[in-house]
């Protein structure tokens, strides 16, 4: 029972820094990128190809933490690297165009690895556990490692956005999203903030892909479509475009209800589970399309404050 | 035919269906600057009106003298879709999109792309996932002589006609008799030309062969229709007042209200006729790649919206434009590519998106237009 | 070369067959200011556009302290020493009117993003001081109390003086200023006269503004250049510009009287909206966001 929460908290986990990393983008920046499951494959399949051809068979312990870090650190850079690659040409374009040019990225990353067969093609790809047999014997051992694993991995991408958002380059990519002419004619350098608004979002998409792929070291291609891609946008914007906290909150809230409630149900109500999720962004849009807190942080609504009695009015950026 | 020139045929056949579906893209954006993500659920829609139209009503075998009844089971299977399709899409439009007027772009394009998996996974819901075989338009030749026939295997069934006399009633009916089945070699009896057959002591009145009309006539269907439509469409929005009010909206929405023109309905009709021609799209790749399923709709409404950017967003003339061109680099690039790489077809129209982009985001027939400050 | 802080040499800006600025030529030197005055769509704004760097000249030449600024961006250009203020209000609405002020502080700011990452030493000083510049030009201008107040709750008139001292911030010897008074009344248009002298004269500041308060441009500024369809008609002090017939006759139509009429008092001027929707038709019609 244990293992199944810590399994599923390791999927949210991985799921929070995808969100957050996106939110950077899409919520700070305003960049309206719909391709992160495109970075979130390039480093999944980045880390996986590294460890596939990289990793000798039969090291012990020490040897496998040192490739599981290398692994996360090639991720890391591949998706970094691609953010440079779709951010230089989407430079130029607004809204819809950027929308549409970032999930033909997405789409591009999904079909070249589908159709390259060292990473496994349609049928996807094994990496060998680093872990397990090496000194972390058991299951409940190994879920309870990447439990913090992935915990920590959440808590780096909150903190060093966060920082980055309250400081000068923040408020920069912020007035970016605000209003970008205005942005520039008061020095802000356009190209410099939105490549860096795609660089650090793609590079920590590209943590959680190696994470996933070192946790699951089975992935394929279909695991990194546009859906997926989708509902990470969903947790973004039902959190609150501009709130990080919004957006771990959102996460949660969405995948408990995804994975844990919702199984409960009869399967026959079950198979209507994305039609409801699309009805949910849907009217999500139309009612309330500030999402939860909007560009509050958690500590800064009213609520906190009645519940805790302190908090910030708004925090300084 | 040479390979290129048939490898051309393909692609202009599917280019016509994405300039189809293009259009209706091209047509909502230039009047509410929305990418309708969910167009290509209209097309889907409208692809699975026409085979519930052709499965259930049963068209061909109307009395009609053939072959004007094949012709009325494509216009009728065509009508059905496009109807379908438009009501789908002034529906959705009234529910999805009119509440969010105002609203921020992201916004509208996050509502698109709901309402797209809201359609699909309900066509889950309702349609089952699997795919289901498109009924095909099938003709029905009438034969001179079965001899010249002798040891070919038919792609449809081949029978004779003939007429039967009830001995009670006295009543004459006509019967038919298989003499050959789909992919057998067929025999005619004693190998004589049909007219001295007899069956059951009746004389044969006729032999037929059944068989699904040629790929040939299927691509003349299919860019005849997209002419037409094409035509229709030129004159719609050109000659007459709707048309000037459709124009008039998308270059002004404040002017054209101010004029009396009442944009709701404008933009109501707009979503109507591009779902219109969605839906024929729908119907005519039911035809032409003879399967249909929910997600059929998700990757052509997709290169149907670049197609779109490639010709020009808001521009009629660039949606045809782009989706020809699409069509046919989709088709002859990875023809022209060792067959290990034919698994990225699907990449080209992404490719050409990003070049596009890159080089000339306004589109092969579209207006650059630049940031007010 | 002259002491011209910035140089407007034979400007000419074309949008396909549209002329929006003709040959416009013109030196501006250190400490004058001047007014940019004209009917609507003479093409002022966009002349803004051009010395900002937002439009690239289809002719001529533009010289900021000394530099050329063909081919720069606006950041760079801003970066040189001059800064803008918009026809219609610009602020950064989500953020607090002290962020707006800090955000123009990025160019000027010392430290990297691993110093932010990290916050360090060097992060945590240099955060202090531009905090502390960012107040005190707030104070200078009366909006130290409303700091922490989101910038979209100002007032119209405080939202004005907000954008003014944005563009402060970037520490700029040259201040365009587009339609400063648009909105104000009697009043406010008296105060903003005053802190617009009392900046110039503390930060030692070349001032060009654009505006349609006649009375406004004629009290302030010390030299006006007029533009129609694009064109400079006249250029002078502003009794010249009074009674320069050109001048009337573009603002008035076609009528010459014997003797010059007495200058036209802001209602008689066809005056656009406090907050023009519209950009002025010269611009070419554009939909704000297409790449």
């Amino acid at each position: 029972m244990l293992q199944y929460i810590l399994d599923h908290t390791v999927h949210m986990g991985i799921l929070m820094v995808l969100a957050l990393s996106l939110n950077l983008i899409n919520g700070y920046t305003g960049m309206f990128s719909l391709g992160h499951h495109g970075f979130f494959a390039v480093g999944a399949y980045a880390a996986g190809a590294f460890l596939l051809y990289g990793f000798p068979p039969h090291a012990g312990l020490g040897v496998g933490i040192l490739f599981f870090a290398l692994s996360v650190l090639v991720g890391v850079l591949a998706a970094a690297a691609f953010g440079v690659v779709v951010g230089v040409p989407c430079l130029r374009l607004r809204g819809d165009y950027l929308a549409i040019a970032t999930l033909g990225f997405g789409e591009i990353v999904r079909i070249v690895v589908q159709n390259t067969e060292a990473v496994g093609g349609a049928r996807g790809m094994e990496v060998p556990y680093l872990m397990i047999t090496r000194g972390v014997d058991t299951q409940l051992q190994y879920v309870l490692l990447y439990f913090g694993l992935a915990a920590a991995s959440v808590v780096v991408t909150y903190v060093v956005i966060r920082n980055l958002l309250r400081s000068t380059h923040g408020r920069a990519m912020i007035s970016i999203r605000e209003d970008e002419t205005a942005a520039e004619l008061l020095g802000v350098n356009l190209v410099k903030y939105k490549l860096l608004a795609f660089v650090i979002g793609s590079g920590f998409a590209g943590l959680g892909g190696a994470l996933y792929v070192n946790y699951m070291t089975q992935i394929e291609p279909k695991e990194f479509n546009l859906i997926k891609g989708i509902y990470i946008l969903l947790y973004v914007v039902l959190g609150g475009m501009g709130s990080m906290s919004g957006t771990v909150i959102a996460t949660a809230l969405l995948y408990i209800l995804d994975k844990m409630v919702l199984n409960l149900l009869p399967p026959e109500i079950q198979s209507w589970r994305e039609v409801a999720f699309a009805l949910m962004l849907v009217i999500l849009m139309i009612v309330r399309p500030q999402g939860l807190l909007g560009n509050k942080e958690i500590y800064e609504t009213a609520l906190w404050r009645k519940l805790f009695g302190r908090g910030a009015k708004k925090e300084e950026a | 035919m040479s390979y290129f020139l048939e490898q051309l045929l393909n692609g202009l056949s599917l280019g016509c269906i994405y300039a189809f579906i293009a259009l209706g893209y091209t047509m909502v954006y230039g009047i509410i600057k929305l990418i309708n993500f969910a167009h290509g659920e209209f097309f889907m829609v409208g692809a699975f009106s026409g085979y519930f139209v052709l499965t259930f009503a049963g068209i061909e075998v109307l009395p009609l003298p053939h072959p004007w009844n094949l012709v009325a089971g494509f216009v009728l299977s065509l009508m059905a879709a496009a109807l379908a399709s438009a009501l789908l899409a002034v529906v959705t439009e009234r529910l999805a999109y009119r509440p969010l007027q105002g609203a921020s772009r992201i916004a509208a394009l996050l509502t698109a792309l709901g309402v797209s998996l809201l359609l699909q996974n309900l066509g889950i819901q309702f349609f089952s996932a699997e795919q289901k075989g498109y009924p095909e338009l099938r003709e029905f030749v009438q034969l001179e002589d079965a001899t010249e026939y002798a040891g070919q295997t038919f792609e449809g069934s081949a029978y004779l006609l003939y007429e039967v006399t009830s001995p009670v009633t006295g009543e004459t009916r006509q019967e038919q008799q298989f003499v050959a089945t789909p992919g057998k070699p067929f025999e005619p009896a004693g190998l004589v030309a049909y007219k001295d057959l007899t069956m059951a002591g009746s004389p044969v009145t006729g032999f037929y062969i059944e068989r699904p009309i040629s790929t040939g006539w299927k691509k003349t269907l299919i860019i005849v229709t997209l002419g037409l439509s094409f035509g229709l469409l030129w004159l719609l929005v050109h000659k007459t007042q709707l048309g000037r009010a459709m124009r008039a909206v998308s270059y002004n929405p404040e002017a054209a209200q101010l004029m009396g023109i009442s944009s709701g309905k404008v933009i109501s009709a707009t979503f109507f006729v591009g779902a219109f021609l969605a839906g024929i799209g729908g119907a005519i790749w039911g035809m032409r790649y003879g399967k249909v399923e929910p997600f059929m709709g998700f990757l052509p409404g997709l290169k149907a919206f670049i197609a779109a950017v490639l010709g020009g967003i808001g521009s009629i003339p660039g949606a045809v434009v782009g989706g020809i061109i699409l069509g046919v680099l989709e088709v002859l690039i990875p023809a022209y590519l060792p067959s290990e790489y034919t698994g990225y077809k699907d990449g080209v129209a992404f490719i050409v998106l990003i070049v596009i982009l890159l080089v000339k985001p306004s589109g092969l027939l579209g207006k650059w237009e630049g940031d007010k400050v | 070369m002259s002491d011209a802080i910035l140089r407007i040499e034979h400007v000419t800006k074309r949008f396909g067959g549209l002329t929006a600025v003709s040959d416009f030529h013109t030196d501006i030197q250190a400490g004058e200011l001047v007014g940019l005055i004209g009917p609507n769509g003479a093409g002022k704004t966009t002349l803004f556009n051009l010395i900002t760097g937002v439009y690239e000249p289809t002719e001529g030449r533009i010289t900021v302290n000394g530099k050329p600024i063909a081919g720069m961006t606006p950041d760079r250009i801003t970066g040189l020493g001059m800064a803008r203020t918009f026809q219609n209000i610009r602020l950064f609405d989500e953020m607090t009117v002290l962020e707006n002020v800090k955000t123009a502080y990025n160019l000027r700011a010392g430290y990297g993003i691993v110093d932010a990452i990290f916050r360090t030493r060097r992060f945590k000083d240099e955060e202090k001081e531009l905090h502390g510049k960012a107040m005190h030009l707030l104070q200078l201008f009366g909006l130290a109390d409303d700091a922490s107040e989101r910038a979209s709750s100002l007032a119209y008139g405080e939202q004005r003086r907000l954008e003014i001292a944005r563009a402060m911030a970037t520490a700029p010897n040259i201040l365009l200023l587009d339609e400063p008074a648009a909105g104000m009344n009697a009043q406010e248009t008296e105060e903003l006269m005053e802190m617009l002298l009392d900046i110039k004269a503390r930060f030692s500041l070349t001032l060009l503004l654009i505006e349609h308060d006649m009375k406004f441009v004629m009290r302030l500024c010390e030299r006006i250049v007029v533009l129609d369809y694009g064109k400079i008609i006249a250029i002078g002090t502003p009794d010249q510009i009074k009674h320069d017939p050109k001048v009337i006759a573009a603002y008035l139509g076609d009528e010459v009287a014997d003797e010059p009429p007495a200058l036209p008092s802001p209602e008689h001027v066809p005056a656009p909206d406090p907050a023009p929707a519209e950009p002025e038709p010269a611009d070419p019609p554009a939909a704000e966001d297409a790449p």
